[in-house]
Order: structure tokens, then sequence, then C-alpha cells
């Protein structure tokens, strides 16, 4: 019995992990209201009922669930790992319901998916006549992306191990019934400090830029605003279907991509910039790892470009190559190019640099998706470790070590770990590629391969093999790959694996 | 789990199934605009250049450097921009977004999809077609002056004719890909589009909205007490 007392979700559980939901679902329906509010004054009366309808919609269905579910004392990792898995598609399903009221979601899963999309802070976008949608819902859809990043944060500075950066699977299983540390109240005003200084300094940056740029002072603050919410948290949804070239100003592309790499900057790092401990910033091993395979897929990438003889100028390599380059490094995903041009005459070096850079993506601890370069880096020092222990004599002892927040020695644990999110990660990649190519009539494994990686590394970056057009099983699959890759599926796995366990034959029940 | 707590998720989905049923109807009764947004009687009557005809025969196709070659759309020059490099053609779409000006000129986003020159901007009661398709136009002065208002919601944005030159990477656009324009003209008018209200989304939202703020109401005061 005592082994059966920790399997199965226990009553406990159920009430843990229900009211976080039901917190978190009801926080989204609050901010449904201000978007709603600006409708109403837009004179966006569909928009703004919708959003109202939206919102109360949320209130309702969980009302039961809050007076029966209540949760007692601290999460354990389980329960929190399980509750930001299942919150994270609930709020989705909540964050729909405005969407799918309006006519520029062809399908219920486009309006599904398109939240999950604004949630995971992935920005494809399913929506349908962009270029004409309400500005309630583009405010909507956007302010997605900086709820999405405030989670995220919450999910990295609470369930995290004191602070350092989770590498290991085998962690959540060794800490499954402690209590996460009590930290939530401090953990959630950083996250939500970080997004609202980044964004509220880029939204005036930009703001000027775009009147700079000649765009009206309604508009310029819409870009504004849209944009800069948009960049830092790595999302990608814009206003316009012309993406980051909407301005034509390469000023705004230099600031985007300063707030592009700001989001896929740590919080550990942001810390310390804050509290001027610069030293430690350059010894970081995810800086260096990103540093090298940011410098080198430059050079791929730019090979490439010239290879395909896409651009013959300096102007060209850097606002069109460099820029998407830094998108879909930080997973961004947004773009200066339209996505047909990058399918058809990029070549095949250029996107392959592309894919590589977004499944390594940005810091880990950070808003960024991907594998991360704190993991890449583990995983390249094990197999130096195992090439010199190989080279030297069986009597040495090779030790390797890394800088993050302070000195480490690298463990087996440390590189299994690492190599099994890597090996999820490719598995989710191969695996939705399949799925999309079985499902959709056209489109090449290239396409597909690109498409699975931008979805699992939440960038959102398209080759426009997903979109409107294409069949539902695709978009939902390419939905359900940015949930799993948001949640680096450690999440996804903790919570199915807590309710498999409760299942007759698979485990017991207390 | 107990029964208890199976009741009270039977309850929740009870509730999300009714509201899922609302949000059918609400969507399948939304009324649709009066508006006349179709601009099909005013387009030029030609086909539109193919990246077959292009590819296969480029020379023949473009006797000279300023002959109008034909019609272009976004969708054949993003798929052969290099075919189209250089070449002077006839483009049609919506303004869209912005009117960027700038010294000599503006830069304008020019729609060609289906919601710019068929169907009209989607509202309620339209077949949703997919993304939208365009190609950014650098307009120079004063040919700046034809265009009053670009396309947003609500709006269909006037739909201009330009005649003008294929840049497969325009300097002055960061290396983007980019229409100069030398002639242009107004094919038709910005129209604002008639949207009625939906009323029984309105009634709904309000009367969602009251039972929510009671429930929200009956938890604090089962709290306090």
């Amino acid at each position: 019995m005592a082994v059966l007392s920790h399997l199965g979700p226990t009553r406990q559980d159920v009430a843990a992990i229900g009211d976080t939901i039901v917190v978190g679902v009801r926080l989204l329906a609050a901010a449904m209201l201000l978007p709603a509010l600006v409708g109403l004054a837009l004179g966006e009366v569909a928009e703004a009922s919708a959003l109202a309808l939206g919102a109360s919609a949320a209130v309702l269905v969980t009302a039961p669930l809050r007076h029966r579910l209540r949760r007692r004392g601290r999460l354990t990792w389980t329960q929190a790992f399980t509750a930001s898995g299942l919150g994270w598609l609930a709020a989705a399903v909540a964050a729909a319901v405005p969407l799918w009221l309006s006519p520029h979601y062809a399908r219920p899963v486009h309006a599904l998916v398109e939240a999950i999309a604004g949630l995971t802070t992935t920005g494809a976008t399913l929506v349908s006549d962009l270029d004409h949608l309400p500005i309630a819902l583009q405010l909507w859809r956007h302010a997605l992306h900086p709820i999405g990043a405030v989670a995220i944060l919450l999910v990295i500075a609470t369930i995290r191990l004191r602070g350092e950066t989770m590498v290991a699977t085998s962690t959540v299983a060794e800490a499954g019934e402690h209590r996460i540390l009590p930290r939530h109240g401090r953990s959630l005003r950083d996250a939500v400090l970080l997004v609202g200084a980044w964004s509220a300094v880029g939204t005036v940056v930009l703001t000027v830029l775009a009147l700079v740029a000649g765009a009206t002072p309604g508009r310029a603050l819409l870009h504004g605003i849209t944009l800069s919410t948009s960049a830092f948290s790595t999302g990608g949804f814009t206003l316009t279907s012309a993406s980051a070239g909407a301005l034509h100003s390469a000023t705004v592309q230099l600031v985007l991509a300063v707030l592009m790499i700001a989001g896929a900057t740590s919080l550990v790092l942001h810390r310390a910039a804050v509290s001027r401990r610069f030293r430690e910033i350059h010894r970081e091993l995810d800086i260096r790892v990103l540093g090298l395979t940011g410098a080198g897929l430059l050079v791929v990438l730019l090979l490439g470009l010239e290879r395909a003889g896409v651009h013959t100028d300096l102007g060209g390599f850097v606002r069109q190559g460099l820029f998407t380059l830094v998108a879909a490094h930080t997973t961004t995903g947004m773009s200066a190019v339209p996505p047909a041009l990058v399918a058809r005459s990029w070549g095949d070096l250029a996107p392959a640099a592309l894919v590589a850079a977004m499944a390594v993506g940005g810091m880990s601890g950070s808003i960024a998706g991907g594998v991360g370069g704190l993991r890449v880096g583990l995983i390249t020092k094990g197999l130096v470790r195992d090439i010199r222990q190989l080279l030297l004599p069986e009597s040495a002892l090779v030790i390797e070590r890394y800088h993050q927040r302070r000195r480490h020695r690298l463990t087996d644990q440390h590189v299994r770990a690492s190599a099994t999110i890597l090996l999820l990660f490719m598995a989710a990649v191969f695996g939705g590629a399949v799925v999309e190519l079985a499902t959709t009539s056209s489109g090449t494994l290239t396409e597909a391969l690109f498409s699975s990686t931008s979805a699992v590394s939440t960038t959102g970056l398209s080759v426009g093999f997903v979109g409107p057009s294409t069949p539902d099983v695709a978009v939902l699959t390419s939905g359900l790959l940015m949930w799993f890759g948001r949640l680096e599926f450690l999440a996804v796995l903790a919570g199915l694996g807590l309710l498999a366990r409760g299942l007759p034959g698979v485990g017991g029940t207390r | 789990m107990n029964a208890r707590r199976w009741r009270t998720l039977g309850a929740s989905a009870l509730i999300a199934l009714g509201i899922g049923v609302l949000v059918v109807w609400l969507r399948a009764t939304a009324p649709a605009p009066t508006t006349d947004t179709s601009v099909a009687d005013v387009l030029p009557p030609m086909d539109a250049l193919t990246c077959e005809e292009l590819e296969s025969d480029r020379e023949a196709v473009t006797p000279d450097e300023d002959t109008v070659v034909g019609l272009a759309t976004s969708g054949t020059v993003l798929a052969c921009p290099f075919a189209f490099d250089g070449l002077k053609v006839l483009y049609v779409g919506e303004v869209v977004g912005d009117i960027l000006q700038r010294d000599g000129g503006a830069w304008l986003l020019v729609n060609d999809d289906p919601y710019a020159l068929e169907q009209g901007p989607l509202t309620a009661g339209d077949t949703p077609r997919g993304t939208n398709s365009g190609l950014t136009v650098w307009l120079p002065d004063p040919l700046t002056e034809l265009v009053d208002e670009p396309g947003e919601h609500g709006v269909r944005g006037d739909v201009l004719q330009v005649t003008g030159t294929v840049n497969r990477t325009d300097p002055a656009d960061g290396g983007g890909l980019t229409i100069r324009a030398e002639e242009a003209t107004v094919l038709a008018e910005a129209v604002e589009l008639d949207e009625p209200v939906h009323w029984n989304q309105v009634i709904a939202a309000v009367v969602l909205g009251l039972l929510a703020l009671l429930t929200l109401w009956r938890e604090r005061e089962r709290r306090d007490t």
C-alpha cells in the first residue's frame, strides 16, 4: 500500500490542479475585458460583445469547479506541472471563444489553434483576412502573447529547483511529491514587471518610430503596442500581413531585434543585469552557445542566400537575412520576408539554417522556446568529455565544468537529461512532420519539417505550409506541437502520467 | 473521484456545452452587411501572367524594357520572383493598412486577394478564403494624392491599378520585393461597410455577463461566511 499511495491522482491532486486551472482561466477572462472596452469605444460592438461573452462564459463554466475544488497548502511539483500542462489548454479554449465568434476564423479548430499559438508565444496565425481584422480582436490576440510569457516565466521561476534551470526530466520524478518553493507572489511580480517594463518601453519607442515612418497617430500606437508585446514575448503575431516589414523601416527592425533578444534572455540574466553583475553574463554557458550557434548559422544563412542569388547587397542580407535569423533563433517568428518567398526562392541551405536556429532556440529559463542553449551546450560538453576520456589513458579522470549562475561540474545526469529533451524534441518534429505530410495534399518533406520545427520550438515562422486552407488534422497537430514544445514536454508527460496512473490496470488510487 | 466530484465536472461540462451551442447559433445568425464591395466590373479584362509563360520564353514576353508585359498577381510574382525581376507590369489591388509617406512618395501594401477584389472584406456570412496576399508598392509623388483611404476593419480601401517595375530586391526597401509605380489610377474609391448590430449576440453577452457577476458575488458571499 505504501507504493500505491504514490500512484494515481488523489482528491488533493484533483482539488489542487483544478483550483489552479480555474484561477488561471479566470485571470484570462478578466484580461478579455480591456480589449472589450476598447472595442466598445471604437464602435466594434460585435467584437466587444464577443469578448464580454467569452469572459462571462469562462466564469460560468468554472463556477461549479470553483465551488468544489479548493487547494490546501502549496502545490507539489507534479500538481504544478499537471496544472500548467492542462491549464494552458483550458486557457486556450477560453481564449478561443471570442475568436470563434468572428467570421475571420473559418472553423473552431482555427480559433483554438490561434489561441494556443498566442498563449504558447508561437505566433503562427490561422486568421483569414488579417488586414481587415477589428482592432478589439487584434488587441486580444496580441494580449495572449504577454499573458503566455508571464505564465511561462512564472512556471520557470517557481517550479525550477532553487532558481537553477532544470535540465533533468528525472528532477520531476525525484521532486514529484515535494512542495514547490513558496515564492509565487515574488515570481509573479517579477514576471509581470519584466514583461510589462520591456513591453512598455518598446511600445513608446516603436510608436514614435512608426510615426516617423509615416503612420497616422492611431495606427502608430497600434503598431507600437502590437509589435512591442509580440517581439518581447517572442510571439510573432503582427498587425498586418506584411509582418515586421509593414513599416518599411530599418530602425523599427533594429528595435524589434533588440526586443526579441531581450525576450530570449533568461530571467536569471535579467536579474544579473539589474543588479549590475555584468561579469556573470559572459560566463554563462547559454550565452556562449547562442553566440556560437548564432554566428555559425549566420554564415550558413548568408552562404545559402548568396548561392540562391537572393541578395547581392549588404542591406538585403541584414534586413532580410539577419533579421529573419534573429527572429528564428529567438523563436519569435516575425518576418520581413513573405513566407512564399522563403519557400520558393531561398533555396535549401538558408531555410536549413533557419530550422537549426529555431531548434536551438533561446536561453533556457527565458520566454523563448526550442531545445535551449544550455542543453545544447551540455550535450556538446558531454560529447567532448567522452572523446577526451577515450583519447587519454584509462586512469585519467576528465572533468568538465560549466557556468550557469555559478560553476557546476558536468555530470552524466545533466547530459542524459539534456539529451532526453533533445530526443523528445526531434521525435515531436519528425512525428509532426509525418502527420502534416500525410494529411495535406501538397507540400514537401522540407516544408513539413520546417513547419513542425517552427511549431515545436514555438517560433511560428512560416513557409505557408500550415494555414487557414490546411486540413483540420494538420492544424490541430500543429497546435499540439506548440503545446508540447512550450511546456518542454515535461508538464505534458507529468500530467499524462498522473492521469494514466489513475486508470484501472495502470496504477492504483488512494 | 467520488460521485460529488463527477457531478461537479458534469455541471461544468453541461454549462460548457450550453455555451458552445449558443456560440454556434450566434455565429450562424450573425447579420451580413448590405454594402456592395465588389470591384469585378472595373478590373482590367485580361489574363494574368503565369510563371510558366515567363520561365519558358521570357524574351518573347518582354520585347523591350518599356513594354508593359501584362497583368501580374502577387501569387505569381512571389512564386517566381526571378522571372518577374525588372519587368514592367500592370498590378491591381486594394490599398490596406498604412500610407507611409516619405520623401518623394509613399510605401503602400496593395493586396490582390479575394477580400480585395472579389468578395470584399471578410464579414459575417462570408466564406473565409485564406490569408491575405499582396505586394509592396512604391507610389511616387504626386500619385500619392490619389490614395485617400486604406482598407481596415469596416473599410474596403481604394482599389488602385498601377503600372510599374518589379524589383526582386529593392535596395530602398532593405532588399524587399517591391513594385516601383510609374502610373496609377483609382479603379474604385474606398467604401465603408454598413455592418448591422448583431443584437442576439449583444443580448447574450449582457445576460451571461449578469449571470457571471451574480456568480462572482455569490462566491464572494460564500467565502466571507
